[in-house]
């Protein structure tokens, strides 16, 4: 049994200006153990994903379809209650702008012990305490900073307060969410590095999201890459990254600069991202697509495995 | 030939601001430190460094919005410091500036039309006719096609990518010799980031543009610039033809950063020994490199001696005591 299994997830956002369709049947398992990647633009799905595995959709979101089993248990059809002691225990998260995530009144180290008693009643402050400098080791803090406020704190120092606290519960998966975006390349490459030893050492399961297909190259086992809502290929590492099979997913790789081999003028994708108020009608790349053909705008591609786990949403790749 | 901007041992400190509870003065921030460098006419010159490394501080004093502490800052033979009102006219007429941040750099009560005609106005250049004409030139040159269709659209009706090819329009509309640009593209999508990349390359090479481009991020410096300059807390650490800096760091920092820049295609597994925060440097005592205390190459010397740029080949300057015959 999987860890975590999305099944055909559709998610829509109802807005003045009508229904966003901003998730269209994505699917995909996460193993035990595992790093798993989703990469994609702004406006993907990416982060909706996130938020329909912790329940924490916004209020004018609605789920059309899907199941969200966690350890074959359907997270969709838990209760508020069920659902309120599976977060942060069983699955935490580690947010995106590090500053928001913490509050800037109380001293990190207290914030964080809060996070351990909140979620496991049995512990004791001193047995917190305890934890917490176990912690601060993990994440590379030192136990003596744990008297500061946040504003105290450098950006990594902050992010790594935060890693902390979504490994606070020992949770089995944590979801998190461009981890290193807002932070300066050594930092982000350390806390990375970090991420993995501790995902491979303690056995952890991370869901890793993030627009930067770099910081998923660099952490991921497996990755999906989204595109206007679809996961549009799915795969190992190495091997999606290797030999892409979706168009989508060529185009953004050629429209990184390089650091190190030739250099060569970047061929972006054309165009932009459809507007999810009215989703292209078939493929939603298609009005993109260099390989565009007759039936693309007309029909909805099928999911397809193309060998050795790797699938892809296209009606135009051969196979 | 005099190169078109001259930094000469420039030093700005930003004094420290008397706090609303306390009466200690918080201590001065040196964001540069006696740095120097020149921009030639025609090049793209990347200016990369971390968050506090001082990168926007610089370019800030040359669009003139700050002066600095002490140095000299020359711009096509002209002393900034001493332009005065009038010429000062002239001088913003030449230099424009783009910024990092397309939603907040447009003022959301404007049509693209009325941002990008702006300047015009102000330098009172052509009639009514002329200007219309050269908002549409400007817009579809920046990629904004067919132009009549943006021209009466207001910011919230734009992509985050047509935004920031506004200000680029409104920083072009004037046919400036240099640019200013600011992190121009890292709040854009990786796919929308490359259009707008080839789209300055274009303007560059069309206009015969000088640009000075603002960055943390060495890869795109190395693929939009003749020239990198790298900066660190401050204090030049390396400078020379971007090919050479990127294939053939030079400054033991420079190397850190080019290491730490992930790939899209290579997967890493090499797991970091778990040494303290990178992010926690010790400030050398007196003029010490301020790399010293994670430097690998480190030796007496650095902490407390400074190590001056040198040529280490040509045209390719380190400050770093490794280059001290």
């Amino acid at each position: 049994m999987s860890l975590l299994q999305v099944e055909s997830l559709s998610v829509h956002y109802s807005t003045q200006r009508g229904e966003v369709h901003a998730l269209d049947d994505v699917s995909f398992r996460l193993e035990q153990g595992e790093a798993l990647g989703l990469v994609g633009e702004s406006g993907c799905g990416k982060t909706t994903v996130a938020m329909s595995i912790m329940r924490l959709l916004a209020e004018n979101a609605r789920i059309l379809t899907g199941r969200i089993l966690f350890r074959g248990e359907d997270l969709l059809a838990k209760a508020d209650e069920e659902m309120r002691r599976l977060r942060w225990k069983e699955i935490s998260m580690v947010f995106q702008a590090a500053m928001n995530a913490l509050n800037p009144v109380h001293r990190v180290g207290d914030q964080i012990a809060e996070a351990i008693m909140a979620h496991d009643g049995a512990v004791t402050r001193e047995e917190a305490q305890r934890r917490l400098e176990g912690l601060c080791a993990m994440v590379g803090l030192d136990p003596a900073r744990m008297r500061d406020y946040p504003h105290q704190f450098s950006g990594g120092m902050r992010q790594r307060a935060v890693i902390a606290m979504a490994l606070a519960c020992r949770p089995s998966l944590v979801i998190a969410d461009e981890p290193t975006t807002a932070l300066d390349v050594m930092v982000s490459d350390q806390i990375l590095g970090e991420l993995r030893r501790l995902q491979l050492d303690m056995g952890l399961s991370i869901l890793y999201i993030s627009h930067d297909i770099s910081v998923i190259a660099r952490s991921c086992d497996r990755m999906g890459v989204m595109y206007a809502g679809q996961l549009v290929e799915f795969g190992p590492t190495d091997e999606l990254l290797e030999s892409p099979l979706h168009p989508y997913t060529k185009g953004l790789m050629r429209s990184y600069p390089r650091i190190s081999g030739p250099k060569e003028r970047l061929h972006p994708i054309p165009g932009e991202p459809p507007n999810l108020l009215r989703p292209p009608g078939g493929c939603r790349f298609c009005p993109r697509c260099p390989d565009a053909a007759e039936a693309c705008p007309e029909q909805r591609p099928m999911w397809r495995e193309y060998g050795g786990q790797h699938f892809a949403l296209c009606h135009r790749i051969a196979t | 030939m005099e190169p078109l901007v001259t930094f000469d041992e420039v030093t700005k400190i930003y004094s420290g601001r008397q706090s609303l509870l306390s009466r200690r003065r918080s201590k001065e921030v040196v964001a540069l430190d006696r740095v120097s460098f020149q921009i030639r006419s025609g090049e793209i010159f990347s200016l990369v460094g971390e968050s506090g490394s001082g990168k926007t501080t610089c370019g800030r004093l040359l669009v003139a919005l700050e002066e600095p502490s002490s140095g000299r800052i020359r711009f096509d033979g002209q002393e900034l410091q001493h332009i005065r009102e009038r010429e000062m006219r002239a001088f913003r007429r030449r230099v424009q500036m783009i910024f990092q941040d397309p939603y907040q750099s447009l003022n959301p009560q404007l049509t693209v039309f009325q941002t990008v005609v702006e300047p015009l106005l102000v330098q009172r250049v052509g009639g009514h006719q002329e200007r219309e004409a050269r908002v549409c030139d400007v817009l579809e040159e920046v990629g904004l096609h067919p132009a009549e269709d943006f021209l009466f659209r207001y910011p919230h009706q734009l992509s985050g990518g047509q935004r920031q090819r506004v200000a680029v329009a409104r920083a072009m509309i004037l046919d400036p010799s240099f640019v200013v640009a600011d992190e121009p593209v890292s709040m854009l999508d990786a796919s929308i980031q490359a259009q707008l990349l080839n789209t300055l390359l274009d303007l560059k090479e069309r206009h015969s543009l000088t640009m000075l481009f603002i960055t943390h991020d060495l890869a795109t410096a190395r693929y939009l610039s003749d020239r990198i300059c790298v900066i660190f807390r401050g204090r030049i650490m390396e400078h020379g033809p971007a090919e050479a800096v990127i294939q053939n760091p030079m400054h033991p920092y420079t190397r850190a950063l080019i290491q730490a820049v992930p790939s899209v295609k290579r997967r890493r597994e090499d797991l970091p020994a778990p040494a303290g925060p990178v992010d926690l440097y010790v400030s050398p005592s007196g003029r010490g490199c301020p790399f010293s205390s994670r430097c690998p190459s480190c030796d007496h010397r650095c902490q407390e001696q400074e190590a001056v740029l040198q040529e280490v080949e040509k045209q390719h300057y380190a400050a770093c005591f490794l280059y001290y015959g």
